[in-house]
């Protein structure tokens, strides 16, 4: 039986066919993964069925009679309900209040919290979620965040739950909680629909996997028993992919970045626990960790943006400090772990976003002028050399999709001379095509004999990329180690603190690296 | 394609706005087109009302740039009112009490005084806002009330005329005067300087290393800070800056029709700059031309308030409804869209052929 | 630079099709504002097109459809156009943004058509002479602004000491305390309450009007003078006002401009006598009379000098004498009896007479007041 049918679903925005004559279905119990690149149309296409958008073409049916979604509002009426890559939550506000807005049980014309209490407990607990619905949300971490999300959707009746991206900040075990979940609601009979780059998860979960490419339905009815992941990346990417781009240094050198011992209070929390590690040249160092263990913080103190209360960071021999300016101008490059808030200015045209961080090196500016035809010349290079798909150098940085955008944060980091690169989370939300190719810029920088820090709350990714990695937890490392040396699930235990590497093997590593 | 948009977005808030108020003009008996008209002539009728479109648009020139250039940074001086006032009452004081200077050098001096005292007041705000995180459009507003008072007690008190009924202060010289371009005109060299200032700022904006900063910190601040752009130091120079070009259109009020500080004569500018701002998109050679549109509206105003007894006020309505159409953009994409769909739908089906035919001037 | 020339273009092209789409009502429109602008007077333009070139006048005020000052000029250009034959265009402004009163008075003066502008204000002085140096052909009037050094403006005011010297007059009899049955709120106490706004001789001249109305009949009488410092605010003139009241004061006034809501506010609460200095603040129940300056005699003296042709440079002030200044007491609950209106016409017609030269200033009250007398006996006014 299906629960919603989508015929020849079209929608152009400018410029862009994002969604060309799609047919769509959903059975009941049923989770289908939505398959496609960045840009394939997939999260259009969901919106459409959520009321964001309105289709310029074609007909929803939801069990089989015609339905007008014309906002999200119909569509949680009729018990289909989203949760968005970038969550829809205040803050502020309790995991409660967030679950029951706009759905508030009433006692005349008040909310009757202690019905709604009682009513989200026992949601709560049907799930075995660890939450107390009085916890404020800004105190919760984001895999915890999305279970709120998820909440919010039952809360409201889902029958239909779409999920975009569920996976993209989560540690394994998260994931794997989650993957536990949706097993169990579909259990239950909630129709599920998982927007997803990732093959791994849809091969897992998937009862049957949807691939769009470049707004077009390519296929939507493979098994995950029948095919393999190679076949789903070539049906996303229209080509072959290499899967496994490991490729282990060749030639690393003398170390290059030592940190030693950054420890850092914030709040009264204690977030850096005397951190100690090297970075040897052409060597690219994985920090791996559950997302709020300290990444962020290490990210700013390796780049200026905060001042650690003890410790020193040294590069080549030379004893960095000061802000982020000084640290740009001491050899480091900076890829930050939020392209959209930290790494771009979204309003402003390529050439603008280029020049971050450069603007006072002689190729931009010359005695507090710009060098207009040298920066548009730079920007064209970067387009060229990173592919980044655009027109022109002055388009608005908005108007590129995510992984052009990374490219031309990448692009910005590599074109100019520098000897460390610090990098978080390079790929995320980023197609697979587009993953590929940053990834080998990234080894092609490290080949070049250079360093490389890369943080990511993706281990596959970690695990693939680094030569030597760090696992973060709770502000310290509990692991150094090479990926060779452990299992993916080892590792995975250290990331939850479920295991600790001896403190004194730690220590003789990070002595012997820098003996190297 | 992006300013083509913009653009088109302020021509079609005027046009829509012209429009809603002719209705209101009809609905309340007179008729537009004989308003209108006159407004027109009003304006464009001989050379004395051009030179009296120019001399309107000059102090809105000044405040439209000065809320236009804290804008680029995403500071929002709704105190430009206290910098002009501040403006208008230090040259006053520089133009009437500084002595033996020639020409030149005391119209200099007094716009430069003026303009520091300005930069003074946008340093004290930016001051409260990033030290005490303090909100600044409250602070703002807070300091136009101050400065209106101060000026008031100054005009009435200590500063005020020998002899005079009414609260103003002493004369300027007349070697502080600006120089008439127009003779019996009240169009000043004024103008010159504001749309000077007004490309220096274009030039600034677009051409130098402190101007990107300032784009970088108004669009992200995160992200300039991320590779070193520190937001803190650029709000200082963009709020003294602001405050400079507030201050110096204030005293050439003073210096170029006042002539003197008068109690309530520098009042209401500070706010209608902030829609001379919207109206040109916050573009600084964009706010010369519309300065010089709310100059034509108001000198067409005049001629109506003067030859009619019809309400002169709707020309106020104008400039407010361009700016509600400006503040919001969905507006005019809706009526667009709206007479487009129609448009498509009253035209014979052939979308193939018809869409490139649309598309091709733009691209 | 592109960008800007193609700004530039389309504004023009903009209000190019404005002009366009109202080119056909323009005539239309043009003639309809000739019959407008001579309305009142339309039959005399009209019925005698061949004669003489008719008298233009040009006139500005403060913005109209304030109940007061604005409105009352305005009335008075209406009645001097049932009296003379002219024609007009009248504009209005706020009369304290200088910039635009400057450049509405220009537009006139640059019209050159007008055989006098008349602009009705307090604080227009600068942009007039401004206008008044760049225009020396055309005549200018002011009311209640003042501008001395120019040959070809002319100035109408008040003398200021007249205003009051009337409701000084009836404040004097009144306080005597025989006419608790009329005004059962005096007493017999001989004080009076009196603010004013700021200590500037324009001030102190009509404050010493009134006072000498008071002495002239009751030198006896204590008038407590307060200098407020501000013409806004209410709150001190009235803390001021109920002290006096406290004290035995049983008719309170000043010049304070907004402080005469606090001063009436006092007296409602305290139970006393207000004279205020226009009719919009006269309260019936509560008022004495009114000291009025009559701005529409004002537009009126200088209507007739456009027209009789008697302009004359500097300042010219009016008084009692011709009705400029006067007692008002329209919209008053007491009734006088026939005795205080002789007293009050005596006053006044000796002020007019030119017998009476009322003192400017403050210090020369006390003198004037040993010396100048009216004996109340002579009309049987009551004392208590």
């Amino acid at each position: 039986m299906q629960i919603i049918a989508m015929q020849n679903i079209c929608k152009t925005f400018p410029g862009t066919k994002a969604v060309d004559h799609v047919n769509f279905s959903l059975g009941e119990g049923e989770i289908i993964s939505l398959l496609g690149e960045n840009g394939a149309g997939k999260t259009t296409l969901m919106n459409i069925l959520y009321g964001i958008h309105q289709p310029d073409e074609g007909e929803i049916f939801f069990r089989g009679e015609r339905v007008q979604i014309k906002r999200p509002t119909d569509a949680i009426d009729l018990g289909i309900c989203m949760v968005h890559q970038h969550f829809m939550l205040a803050p502020a506000f309790s995991i409660l209040d967030n679950i029951i807005v706009g759905y508030e049980p009433k006692r005349g014309m008040f909310v009757d919290r202690r019905k709604a209490l009682k009513e989200v407990q026992a949601l709560i607990d049907r799930f075995g979620f660890q939450l107390n619905p009085c916890t404020k949300v800004s105190e919760l971490s984001v895999g915890e965040q999305q279970r709120v999300e998820i909440l919010k959707a039952l809360y409201r009746n889902a029958k239909v739950l779409i999920l975009d991206e569920p996976t993209a900040v989560l540690a394994p075990k998260e994931v794997d909680d989650l993957l536990k979940m949706l097993q169990s609601l579909r259990a239950g009979g909630t129709s599920i629909v998982i927007i997803t780059h990732k093959l791994k998860e849809t091969m897992t979960i998937a009862d049957r996997i949807v691939v769009l490419r470049s707004g077009k339905l390519i296929c939507d009815d493979v098994r995950p028993a029948n095919t393999n992941e190679s076949e789903l990346a070539r049906l996303m990417i229209g080509r072959e992919i290499n899967m496994d781009t490991r490729r282990p240094s060749k030639c690393a050198g003398d170390v290059a970045l030592c940190v030693r011992n950054l420890s850092l209070t914030e709040n009264g929390i204690c977030k850096l626990r005397n951190i100690s590690f090297s970075i040897r040249k052409g060597e690219i160092l994985g920090v791996a960790g559950v997302e709020g263990n300290g990444q962020t913080q290490l990210l700013e103190a390796l780049t200026g943006l905060t001042q650690v209360d003890a410790g020193e960071i040294i590069l080549n021999d030379k004893r960095i400090s000061g802000d982020a300016y000084s640290f740009i101008q001491n050899g480091f490059a900076h890829v930050p772990e939020d392209r959209t808030t930290m790494g771009l200015m979204l309003n402003l045209p390529l050439t603008d976003n280029a020049i971050l961080g450069h603007h006072t090196q002689p190729f931009a500016s010359r005695k507090g002028l710009l060098r207009k035809q040298e920066i548009t010349a730079f920007t064209n290079h970067c387009i060229e050399k990173f592919q980044v798909k655009t027109p022109n150098c002055s388009v608005l940085a908005r108007a590129l999709s995510g992984g052009n955008q990374q490219k031309l944060i990448m692009a910005r980091a590599l074109m100019v001379e520098s000897e460390v690169l610090v990098v978080a989370q390079p790929v995320r939300g980023i197609d697979v095509s587009a993953t590929e190719y940053i990834h080998d810029q990234i080894f092609n920088y490290r080949d070049k004999g250079k360093s490389v820090l890369l943080v990511s709350a993706d281990l596959d990714e970690v695990y693939q990329m680094s030569d030597r990695l760090v696992v973060l937890y709770n502000g310290e490392i509990t692991l150094e180690c090479k990926p060779s040396d452990y299992a993916k699930e080892e590792i995975g235990c250290y990331m939850l603190g479920v295991r600790k590497q001896c403190p004194s093997k730690n220590e003789e590593d990070g002595a012997a690296a820098v003996q190297k | 394609m992006r300013a083509l948009n913009k653009f088109k977005i302020s021509v079609l808030s005027l046009f829509a706005a012209l429009v809603i108020v002719a209705i209101v003009i009809w609905i309340s008996g007179y008729s537009p087109f004989d308003i209108y008209a006159r407004i027109f002539k009003g304006a464009f009728g001989s050379k004395m009302s051009i030179a009296l479109i120019f001399s309107e648009a000059t102090p809105l020139m000044f405040s439209g740039l000065a809320f236009a250039i804290a804008f680029k940074a995403r500071i929002i001086n709704v105190g430009v009112e206290s910098q002009m006032i501040m403006g208008a009452l230090v040259g006053a004081i520089a133009g009437a009490y500084i002595h033996g200077l020639p020409h030149m050098a005391h119209v200099t001096l007094t716009l430069l005084l003026a303009g520091m005292s300005g930069m003074l007041i946008g340093f004290f705000i930016c001051f409260l806002k990033v030290r005490f995180h303090a909100q600044e459009v409250v602070i703002c507003i807070m300091m136009n009330s101050i400065l209106l008072y101060v000026g008031s007690y100054l005009a009435n008190g200590p500063l005020k005329a020998v002899g005079a009924g009414v609260a103003q202060t002493e004369t300027i010289l007349e070697t502080a005067k600006l120089t008439k371009l127009i003779p019996k005109s009240q169009l000043t060299t004024g103008f010159l300087i504001g749309a000077a200032i007004a490309i220096a700022l274009a030039f600034i904006l677009e051409r130098t290393v402190l101007g990107y900063k300032i784009r970088v910190a108004g669009n992200n601040r995160i992200a300039g800070e991320t590779y070193g752009i520190q937001a803190t130091k650029l709000y200082y120079i963009t709020f003294m800056l602001s405050g400079f070009i507030a201050a110096i259109g204030g005293s050439v009020l003073t210096q170029g029709v006042i002539m003197r500080f008068s109690d309530g004569a520098v009042s209401g500018y500070g706010f209608r700059g902030i829609s001379v701002a919207a109206l040109a998109m916050y573009n600084p050679l964009g706010v010369i031309f519309s300065s010089t549109l709310f100059g034509i509206l108001n000198a067409g105003s005049q001629a109506v308030n003067r030859t009619t007894t019809i309400p002169y006020e709707f020309v106020d309505v104008i400039q407010v409804m361009v700016v509600v159409f400006i503040s919001a953009p969905q507006i005019i994409q809706a009526v667009e869209k709206f007479f487009g769909d129609r448009l498509k739908k009253a035209l014979p089906k052939r979308p193939a052929a018809a869409k490139p035919d649309q598309e091709l001037p733009r691209a | 630079m592109k960008k800007a020339l193609v700004t530039l273009v389309a504004l023009m092209m903009a209000l190019s099709f404005v002009a366009c789409a109202a080119a056909p009502a323009t005539q239309e429109a043009a003639a309809a504002t000739d019959a407008a602008t001579t309305a009142p007077d339309a039959s005399a333009a009209t019925e005698a097109p061949a004669e003489a070139k008719p008298i233009k006048i040009a006139y500005t005020s403060g913005i109209k459809g304030d109940n007061g000052y604005n409105d009352e000029a305005w009335q008075g250009l209406l009645e001097a156009a049932e009296k003379y034959d002219f024609e007009y265009v009248s504009a209005e402004c706020d009369n304290t943004d200088a910039v635009a009163t400057e450049s509405l008075i220009r537009g006139y003066a640059e019209d050159g058509i007008y055989d006098a502008i008349i602009s009705v204000g307090t604080g227009i002085s600068s942009p007039i002479s401004a206008v008044a140096a760049d225009y020396p052909e055309q005549k200018f009037i002011i009311i209640d602004s003042y501008v001395d050094d120019v040959p070809n403006v002319m100035s109408i005011g008040a003398i200021d000491a007249h205003q009051a010297f009337l409701s000084g007059v009836l404040s004097g009899i009144l306080t005597l305390g025989g006419y608790q049955d009329i005004a059962p709120m005096t007493n017999d106490k001989g004080l009076i309450s009196y603010c004013i706004g700021m200590d500037s001789p324009t001030q102190r001249a009509g404050a010493v009007g009134y006072m000498a109305g008071v002495k002239y009949v009751n030198p006896d009488c204590v008038i407590n003078y307060t200098v407020i410092g501000s013409f806004s605010d209410p709150v001190t003139a009235k803390e001021v006002t109920s002290n006096n009241i406290s004290l035995g004061a049983d008719i309170c006034t000043g010049n304070c401009g907004a402080g005469a809501l606090g001063i009436l506010e006092a007296c409602k609460e305290s139970g006393a006598y207000f004279i205020s200095t226009s009719p919009s603040t006269t309260d019936p129940d509560y008022s004495i009379c009114t000291s009025l300056k009559r701005v529409n005699v004002g537009v009126q003296l200088a209507v007739a000098a456009t027209v009789e042709n008697t302009f004359e440079s500097g300042t010219h002030r009016y008084g009692l004498d011709t009705g400029y200044c006067e007692i008002g007491l329209d919209n008053i609950k007491i009734q006088y009896p026939a005795e205080i209106l002789a007293a009050l016409d005596a006053a006044r017609q000796a002020v007019k007479d030119g017998t009476l030269v009322l003192p400017s200033d403050i210090p020369e009250l006390d003198t004037w007041a040993a010396s100048n007398h009216l004996d109340l006996a002579q009309f049987n006014v009551k004392v208590s």
